[in-house]
This record gives structure tokens, C-alpha cells and sequence, in this order.
């Protein structure tokens, strides 16, 4: 049980919801409860949307699979491909993919890393952090960024725009493309579009580089606030290469502790059930997974570009690296944990995207015709990429008539649950226990939230033990019948008003 | 730089959604053919987004196509101005609203832009328009090139529908 997860009794508690917690993608709401005092009793991140992909994926032809997951979502639906093509290359033997095709299936990725990066930070969390967190709620917005700060959201804009367009060019939409394919991809780059993409390479890099310090100058401008700001130690999971190099494509999951010791290392991802385990609570749609060794009191951990970059030893790419170790000095030698750090960490993650594009583009790989390979059928593939927001790991067990059999989903947002509740736990007890509540220190709670950057659409769904409540209403608004499951899937119905 | 703006958004795959796309590219390969295109610049979306205001940067004119449900048939054409209230924190934005976060960005007023809104009858998930939406589509199509032709406000402001 943790801190304020629970309050030892709810009788006589003041109730405050913030729902939606806005400029996130999906919806979840947050709540409080306080007393009289305004002393803070309990908090929770609650998601209340679910999907159902795990459950309706099973029956349907594997091929199919690339293409609906990436209905999940509108922001990160590469990474859903992605994942699932690389557990789907296992299924059809194609472990090893030609050159080309992986080139171009990591130059998607680093594309959706860098439009997905820039629409977080420039769209969604730079009103909090160049207008303030308490400002007007009314400006606090990209438009109301762009008014004041016109050159720095154009600079988003045309980042993410950028962004857009290497998927596009690559898997033949901005959105829900279907350039990958089990064992490859389907479409060749040409020299035209290539060159296109070339084109404003540097600009984007120096605008990219110019974001890092506007972060830096944030971090500068208040370092007390910024290093204790829903501040909380935990465990960091990411993926790195043999040499410990971030990967954001494909290697081996990695997880330190809070002080930056090893609790695995290289582990190959296919082996990821002996490690995870997820726990499920009813007040939330959302599981929590947790490294099951330590189990789920000391096991929880965080994923995303702040744990990345420091599970792994260092990032190939010379501009990212340095930027980098800057980030990491702030820590004065132990890991950096403070929650508005993982902006900071994004746009480095974003920069190192645009290096790597800007590598691959030169690459002559990258203009092959060798796209697809295929090998000796399985029957099980897993595939674990890092998405934006942390480790996806798609899980597939396909059947003799190339039907999916069984579906496990750990999507990046979930691993943070955890993360997310310490996380406005921690700002709730610093800046809102025991005062006047207002709207400016209840959007602090969801800053601290969008520091994460949640896919909260992502990371809802259903394996059967979802806490469910269905209730029928009649024209009047009284309740005739219930049914209930709680998290352990057992149904109680309660027809005694029907 | 092309100094006119066309932008048509839709969905292709939604039946009469496509109108605005269709149109667009009718323009452009036609535009291609009477050496025209290059005063134009030629945006195609899915929907609008505050991005789509930079490309009102330097721009004399805009265009804005859309398929509408409910609206006059075969189509409508009209100025639009920035929206007061401009709604840009969802998905999808009208035209006057990224007409809002230009003059919001630029602090400076946008060029004068219309509307052009061809009626579609189905939207459902299929390729293909409707039967009616074809002859929307066809009637727009000679509409738009006499505005190409004539690319100023004044003659547009002439042509909106009453």
C-alpha cells in the first residue's frame, strides 16, 4: 500500500476531481481527498477509458495485426506497428531483417519519436513552462505560447510537420501508414523523396538544440523548484544495444534502481514474463506492472526518455550525447529523478532522433529493393520497441490457420502508472496539503502528469480482469439493475431495484 | 513562393468526406495544364490543425475546401473572417479558427479568405463518393477555376453565395 493511495477513512472528506486532465492524450482524471484543514488524506490518477485490443485482436489473421493496432492511437500508432511487426517477423521466420528494410523501418520510428516528442513538448507542456503554471488559464495554451513566443512555436510546429513527413514518406501516410510489413516493409524510398527529406536538416537541428536550452534556462531560472518538483525515487527500465548504447529501435531491456544499480541487465525482451508482472487495483483501469523480484511495493518503476537516458550508458549520437551529460550533472553524480527533468531528457531523445535521421539519409542502405524476407513459421513472436513514452511490448501467439491466439499488450504509459500516482502524490503534499486550493495549483498536479507524457488511450485495456460496473437507468435517472466485476473477475448482479 | 493559398481536408476513405481532396487535386493537375500552379500553394489534410496557420505566412488569398453535411447544394462559397473565440484545443479546427491563431501568431491580420463547401450526402467508412456528391464535385470543379482564374478578392466577394 502507498502513501495517500488509500485514505484510512473517507467519512466526512471533501471531494476535488480534476476531470479531464487536459492537454494529455486520452482521458484519465485525477482526485483528492482533503479535510476541513485541507489536509490531503488521498490522490489517485484514475483512467477511465478502456480498450478492448487484447481480446478482439484473437481470431484475426496475423498480417492483419500491424495495421489495427495502430488504432490504439493517433499519436504513437508507428510504435504500435512497429512492436507488432517485430514480434510478427518471428512469426513468419524473419527474425533478421534485410538492411533496407530495418533502415527504413528505424527511420519510421525516429521520425514518430521526433513528432511525437515535438507535439508533446511544444504543444502540450510548453504553456506551463514558458507562461507559468499558475497563469491565465485562458492563455495557457500552444496559441497563447505562439502569441508570446511566436518563433519558438513555429519551431515546434514545423519539428512535429517534419516529423510527420518521414512517416509519411516512408509508410505512405502521416497517420496509420502501412509501410511495415511481417518480415519488412512494402515501399521503397526513392532518391526524390530522400532528398526531400534532407532538405532543412541543420535548421531542425540548431531549432532542436535551441529547445534544449530553453529547457536548461527553465531548470536554471528555479533550480529548487525544479529539482524537489514531484520529486520521488524509483526504479528505470529502457533498452539499450550490446554496448549499452540507447537503442530506440531494438536490444535489451535494462532496469536500474533509484541509485543507478543494475537489477537486470541485456535481458533478451523475449524473456520479459520472467521479470514483469503486472498488478491490477479497482480503482483504476490501468494495471501496474513491477520487476518481480522486488514484487510490486519496491518493484514499481519508470520508463520514457528520463529512464532511458539513464539506463543506458550513453547515447550514439555526439550532439545528444553531450546534451546529455549536461542533464546528468544536475544529479552531482546520482541518478536525476525529478519529474519535470523527463522534458528535458524528451527533447534530447528528440535531437538524437534528428541526428540519427540525418545518419540513415546518408546511409546508401536506405535506398534498396530488398524489402521482405520470410523464414521458417513460429508460433509465438514478442516485440519490444521504445516507443516515445517508453518500452511497448507487444506479446502474440498465432495459431496453425495464421490466427492470433493470444494477445498481451504492456504499452509505455502502463509501466508509468506507478510513476504518475507518486508523482502528483508528491506535488499534492508539497505545493497543495493544507492550503486554499486554486485552479493554478491544481493544474501542478497536472504537470506533473503531462511530464510523462501519458497515452492514457494507449494504455487501457482489458485481459478479463478489469473492474467493471454496468448500470441501467431508466427515461427518470433511477437505477433499475446493476452488474458488477471486480478485479478478480467475479460478477455480482444486483437487480433488487429492477 | 506561390502568394495563394488552397487547402481541402477530408478523408478519402469516408465516402463523401473526400469531396475536398478530390477537389484539390482536380485543381492542381489542371492548374499543371494552364501553367498556373505555381501561384498556388496546394495543402491537402485530413482535418485542421494550428499548424495549418503558418501557411498563411505571406499568402494574398486562401481558399478553404471542405465537404459539408447539411449545407446548400451543390455547394457554398463565402468570405470567413477569425473567429472571436477561436477552438483550437481539440482535434480538428474550423477555418476561422485557423484563421484566429495566424493573427494571434503574427499579430497582424490574415489575407482575406472563403469557404468553399461542396454538400456530400454519406460519410460512412468506403471509397467513392455518392452519386450526388460526383455531380457536387463536377459543379465545383468549374466554380473553382474561375476563381483560379481570377484570383482577388474583390471578384471573389462578388461570387459568394447569397
Amino acid at each position: 500500500m502507498f502513501e495517500l493511495e488509500n485514505a484510512k477513512a473517507t467519512q466526512g472528506l471533501r471531494r476535488i476531481a480534476i476531470d479531464p486532465v487536459s492537454r494529455v492524450e486520452g482521458h484519465g482524471k485525477v482526485t483528492l481527498l482533503l479535510d476541513e484543514q485541507n489536509k490531503i488524506h488521498q490522490v489517485r490518477l484514475h483512467i477511465v477509458e478502456f480498450r478492448g485490443f487484447e481480446v478482439f485482436i484473437k481470431g484475426r489473421p496475423f498480417w492483419e495485426v500491424p495495421v489495427t493496432v495502430q488504432r490504439l492511437c493517433g499519436i504513437c500508432p508507428v510504435s504500435h506497428s512497429l512492436a507488432a511487426c517485430k514480434a510478427m517477423d518471428i512469426i513468419v521466420g524473419a527474425k533478421q531483417l534485410t538492411p533496407t528494410a530495418e533502415k527504413l523501418r528505424r527511420l519510421m520510428h525516429y521520425g514518430q519519436i521526433l513528432q511525437s516528442h515535438a507535439v508533446h513538448f511544444y504543444h502540450l507542456a510548453s504553456p506551463d513552462l514558458l507562461l507559468g503554471f499558475d497563469s491565465e488559464v485562458a492563455q495557457r495554451n500552444i496559441v497563447g505560447v505562439a502569441a508570446q513566443h511566436p518563433e519558438i512555436a513555429k519551431q515546434g510546429i514545423l519539428l512535429r510537420k517534419y516529423g510527420q513527413e518521414v512517416i509519411h514518406l516512408v509508410s505512405g501516410k502521416r497517420i496509420h501508414g502501412t509501410g511495415a510489413i511481417p518480415g519488412g516493409v512494402n515501399k521503397a524510398l526513392t532518391a526524390a523523396e530522400r532528398d526531400e527529406l534532407q532538405k532543412n536538416l541543420p535548421q531542425l537541428i540548431e531549432w532542436m538544440q535551441g529547445g534544449i536550452q530553453v529547457m536548461q534556462r527553465f531548470y536554471e531560472s528555479n533550480t529548487a523548484f525544479h529539482n524537489s518538483f514531484g520529486l520521488f525515487d524509483s526504479n528505470m527500465m529502457g533498452m539499450v544495444r550490446e554496448d549499452g548504447a540507447l537503442d530506440l529501435y531494438h536490444g535489451y531491456l535494462c532496469a536500474k534502481d533509484a541509485q543507478g544499480k543494475p537489477i537486470f541487465n541485456r535481458l533478451n525482451y523475449e524473456n520479459y514474463t520472467q521479470v514483469l508482472r503486472e498488478e491490477v487495483k479497482p480503482w483504476s483501469y490501468m494495471k501496474f506492472p513491477y520487476i518481480a523480484e522486488l514484487g510490486p511495493e519496491k518493484g514499481w518503476y519508470k520508463v520514457g526518455p528520463l529512464a532511458r537516458v539513464q539506463t543506458c550508458d550513453f547515447i550514439p549520437s555526439p550532439l545528444a550525447e553531450a546534451a546529455r551529460k549536461t542533464l546528468l550533472a544536475i544529479g552531482n553524480g546520482q541518478p536525476v529523478h525529478s519529474t519535470l527533468s523527463y522534458h528535458w531528457a524528451r527533447l534530447i531523445e528528440a535531437l538524437h532522433a534528428l541526428e540519427l535521421i540525418q545518419s540513415l539519409l546518408e546511409d546508401p542502405d536506405l535506398l534498396g529493393k530488398e524489402l521482405v524476407l520470410s523464414g521458417q513459421r513460429q508460433e509465438e513472436g514478442v516485440g519490444v520497441i521504445e516507443a516515445p513514452r517508453g518500452v511497448l511490448i507487444h506479446h502474440y501467439k498465432v495459431n496453425e490457420d495464421d490466427q492470433v491466439s493470444m494477445c498481451n499488450l504492456i504499452v509505455s504509459t502502463t509501466h508509468n502508472n506507478q510513476a504518475m500516482n507518486s508523482a502528483i502524490r508528491s506535488v499534492a503534499m508539497q505545493h497543495l496539503d493544507r492550503r486554499v486550493i486554486s485552479e493554478g495549483l491544481l493544474n501542478h498536479i497536472e504537470c506533473a502528469i503531462r511530464a510523462y507524457d501519458p497515452c492514457l488511450s494507449c494504455a487501457t485495456h482489458a485481459l478479463g480482469k478489469m473492474p467493471l460496473l454496468v448500470e441501467l437507468i431508466d427515461a427518470e435517472g433511477q437505477r433499475l439493475s446493476s452488474l458488477a466485476r471486480n478485479s478478480n473477475g467475479e460478477c455480482r448482479a444486483d437487480f433488487s431495484l429492477g | 513562393m506561390a502568394d495563394i493559398l488552397l487547402t481541402a481536408w477530408g478523408n478519402t476513405s469516408r465516402g463523401d468526406d473526400a469531396l475536398g481532396p478530390l477537389l484539390l487535386r482536380h485543381l492542381q493537375a489542371w492548374a499543371r495544364t494552364v501553367h498556373l500552379a505555381q501561384h498556388f500553394e496546394w495543402v491537402e489534410d485530413f482535418q485542421l490543425q494550428i499548424e495549418h496557420a503558418l501557411n498563411l505566412e505571406g499568402k494574398t488569398l486562401a481558399l478553404y475546401v471542405d465537404a459539408g453535411q447539411n449545407t446548400p447544394a451543390p455547394f457554398s462559397f463565402a468570405p470567413i473572417f477569425p473567429l472571436k473565440q477561436a477552438w483550437h484545443t481539440t482535434h480538428a479546427m474550423p477555418p476561422e479558427s485557423v484563421l484566429a491563431v495566424f493573427e494571434r501568431m503574427a499579430h497582424k491580420p490574415p489575407c482575406p479568405a472563403f469557404t468553399l463547401c461542396l454538400k456530400g450526402e454519406t460519410f460512412g467508412i468506403k471509397e467513392g463518393l455518392s452519386a450526388t456528391a460526383q455531380n457536387h464535385l463536377e459543379a465545383a470543379q468549374a466554380f473553382a477555376k474561375t476563381l483560379l482564374q481570377n484570383p482577388n478578392p474583390t471578384a471573389w466577394n462578388a461570387l459568394a453565395s447569397p
